[in-house]
């Protein structure tokens, strides 16, 4: 199961645009989503990494955002579907079957005027053709088993009387309720308390050991990368800068901004540093998507930077290990 | 020495209208008999889960929110009780960071206005030239180019904007400064240059600062002590770097125990708490906890447990001895 591709996203490029500037969000991102396997990509605010699912699913703001370049190949069962070239009547179809999608922040993505089983009972009635009474014993099984407690009961309540927690649950249920072969979840556990994020991604690796769907996980948080994902993508300015199996970035980063920003972050929990000890802060701020500088994007910001870095752009290059890096001094920074 | 703040009792109740019933609210403790000291110079780390009552401890301290019971003196006045001057007086000395850098500053006012009001409101550096100065030289120190004090805070980054609301506290020569999220909102590259900036500040001026934190990480870093609040009562108290390694409480180890980790596993396992934070408005009898404690016993329904100490310099709010430090 492990080698399927279910999903691969090839040298993808989005851009907005506006009367005064255009934003290169996302420059030339590959990546590729296996059946039963977490895939994360990591970045802070403006790197790309929302757009980049924003585009998958086909749900940039137009006019203004559009996919400039590249495709995206969903390998559904019966054949692959070039999701880029879909009509949007055909992307309806894909969207919330093959391809489900959680949110960071459940209580906007919820409608507020229908109650939560009405709401998961709709996708299974929408795509499926589900009867009303049918899909609403399917939306109960699809509570309890996301761990909502009296689930017969909580079905009929409305998104405001749910905690932050169950309302992520119940969201994890409406994606599940056609069983996608692709589940998205962009930052699906930045709002939640770390007691409660530790039982969405236990829930969210059980859900996954069951059905099989890969996922795609996009967070800034290192941690939850390193416990939940096989596989990550770190970007910056709208590029992937790094690209490889997780626990092996962890140990080695190789490229400058991946190995600044694990080095900038406070010692972990049960570490001997002393308190306070300054930490090793990556200087400046993040890349302006609308000004980018013509060589590498990081190379303002970079300790490693030579003449080279910022005269033509870097390519990603893989190395004998399959680690994608877009350095010049890749060998180095390890 | 004496302690710069001590809190002792303190009580926060909130009134929520009751459902269907016109006119009609119930009250509920948001902060439950809360007591602690913070000493001069002490970086006191203030950790809980949302509805926890830490933010609103830090309110009641700098007078954002009045209390319905508990003393809080700081250097032996009460705060509770000071009005006019005397209040006015105190004031100056405890000063709040807030979490939200876009929403606590005024969009209308320059920089240099936003730096120099609290020196206005406290009769500090009172001639205009004096009191330009003093900004350029509070903004320089928070690392802000010199050219900020003419500027609007939308033309600042997340990370900018923060600088500004500590050149803001720091205007007004504090002693007590409540920092209530202050990194949560920045980028992750960009939070290590907030925190280093914290650090260098509380040297350099002597500052004690109450650190509120949902992040154990940055908790442990910054912080010399910490408290830990469960549904608006303290249920742990220690040095940093001890209680993190050795929890003493149950609710403790499952917090630390949740967090997400880079390199390492928790030891003894990942504690998942189930269910949750139980209704504030009908809270367990005795232990607030017990509901989803892994080691409740039924003395935990019978009283409240007291903050007492467990272990030298460590204080838990605990029933159940066989439950303190346990490592399964």
């Amino acid at each position: 199961m492990g080698d399927t591709t279910v999903l691969a996203v090839e040298n993808l490029s989005v851009e907005f645009r506006s009367r005064r500037r255009i934003v290169r969000a996302v420059s030339d991102v590959s990546f590729t989503l296996k059946a039963g396997r977490t895939f994360a990509l990591v970045g802070e605010s403006g790197s790309g990494k929302s757009v980049t699912s924003l585009a998958i699913m086909r749900l940039l703001a137009a006019p203004a955002g559009r996919i400039t370049g590249g495709s995206v190949t969903l390998h559904a069962p019966d054949g692959p579907l070039a999701l880029t070239a879909l009509s949007e009547r055909a992307m309806r179809a894909v969207r919330g079957r093959q391809i489900a999608m959680i949110f960071q922040e459940p209580m906007t993505s919820l409608n507020p005027l229908f109650t939560v089983g009405d709401q998961i009972a709709e996708v299974a009635r929408h795509h499926l053709g589900t009867s009303r009474a049918e899909a609403f014993k399917g939306a109960v099984a699809l509570l309890d088993r996301v761990g909502i407690p009296a689930a017969a009961h909580r079905a009929h309540a409305y998104p405001h009387e749910l905690s932050g927690g169950m309302r992520q649950r119940a969201m994890i249920a409406m994606a599940l309720a056609c069983k996608p072969l692709v589940m998205i979840a962009d930052e699906p556990t930045t709002a939640l308390d770390v007691t409660v994020q530790a039982q969405m991604l236990e829930l969210i690796r059980e859900l996954q050991d069951e059905t099989g769907m890969a996922v795609l996980f996009i967070t800034h948080n290192l941690g939850v990368v390193a416990e939940i994902a096989s596989e990550v993508a770190v970007m910056y300015g709208g590029q992937i800068v790094e690209r490889g199996e997780a626990g092996a970035i962890f140990a080695a980063p190789r490229h400058p901004y991946t190995r600044g920003l694990l080095d900038s972050l406070p010692p972990e929990i049960d570490s001997n540093m002393p308190v306070r000890a300054p930490l090793k802060a990556i200087p400046g701020s993040v890349v302006d998507l609308a000004a980018l500088p013509p060589g590498c994007r990081f190379a303002p910001r970079c300790a490693w930077r030579q003449p080279r870095c910022e005269t033509g752009a870097i390519a990603l290059d893989a190395d004998p290990a399959n680690r994608l890096v877009r350095c010049v001094r890749a060998q180095e920074v390890a | 020495m004496t302690d710069l703040l001590s809190v002792e009792g303190l009580r926060k109740e909130f009134a929520i209208p009751q459902p269907g019933l016109f006119g009609t609210t119930v009250r509920f403790a948001a902060v439950d008999n809360v007591s602690f000291t913070i000493g001069r110079g002490e970086v006191l780390g203030l950790v809980g889960e949302s509805g926890s009552g830490k933010t609103t401890v830090g309110r009641c301290i700098v007078g954002l929110a009045r209390p319905e019971g508990g003393r809080m003196l700081f250097d032996g006045e009460d705060l509770a009780t000071l009005s006019g001057v005397a209040r006015h007086r105190v004031r100056r000395r405890i000063q709040i960071v807030f979490q939200d850098p876009f929403s606590s500053l005024n969009p209308r006012l320059r920089v240099g206005r936003t730096v120099a009001e609290p020196m206005v409101i406290h009769g500090l550096c009172v001639s205009r030239t004096e009191r330009r100065e003093r900004v350029r030289a509070l903004l320089a120190e928070v690392g802000l180019p010199p050219d900020a004090e003419h500027r609007f805070p939308h033309e600042f980054s997340g990370g900018q904007r923060q600088r500004i609301g500590i050149a803001r506290a720091l205007a007004a020569e504090p002693d007590l400064i409540i920092a209530d999220e202050p990194v949560s909102a920045l980028d992750v590259s960009v939070q290590a240059q907030v925190l280093n900036l914290l650090a260098e500040l509380q040297a350099r001026h002597a500052l004690s600062i109450l650190f509120i934190s949902h992040d154990l990480d940055v908790v442990r870093h910054l912080c010399d002590r910490v408290l830990v609040m469960y549904a608006g009562r303290l249920v742990e108290v220690g040095p940093s770097a001890d209680l993190v390694r050795h929890p003493a409480h149950p609710y403790t180890r499952a917090l630390l125990s949740a967090v997400p980790r880079r390199t390492t596993k928790a030891q003894g396992g990942r504690i998942v708490l189930s269910g949750e934070i139980p209704s504030p408005l009908a809270p367990p009898s005795g232990c607030i906890f017990r509901t989803r404690c892994p080691k409740a016993v039924a003395a935990c329904a019978e009283a409240v447990p007291p903050l007492a100490e467990v272990a030298a310099g460590r204080l838990a709010a605990c029933s159940n001895p066989a439950a303190l430090f346990a490592t399964d």
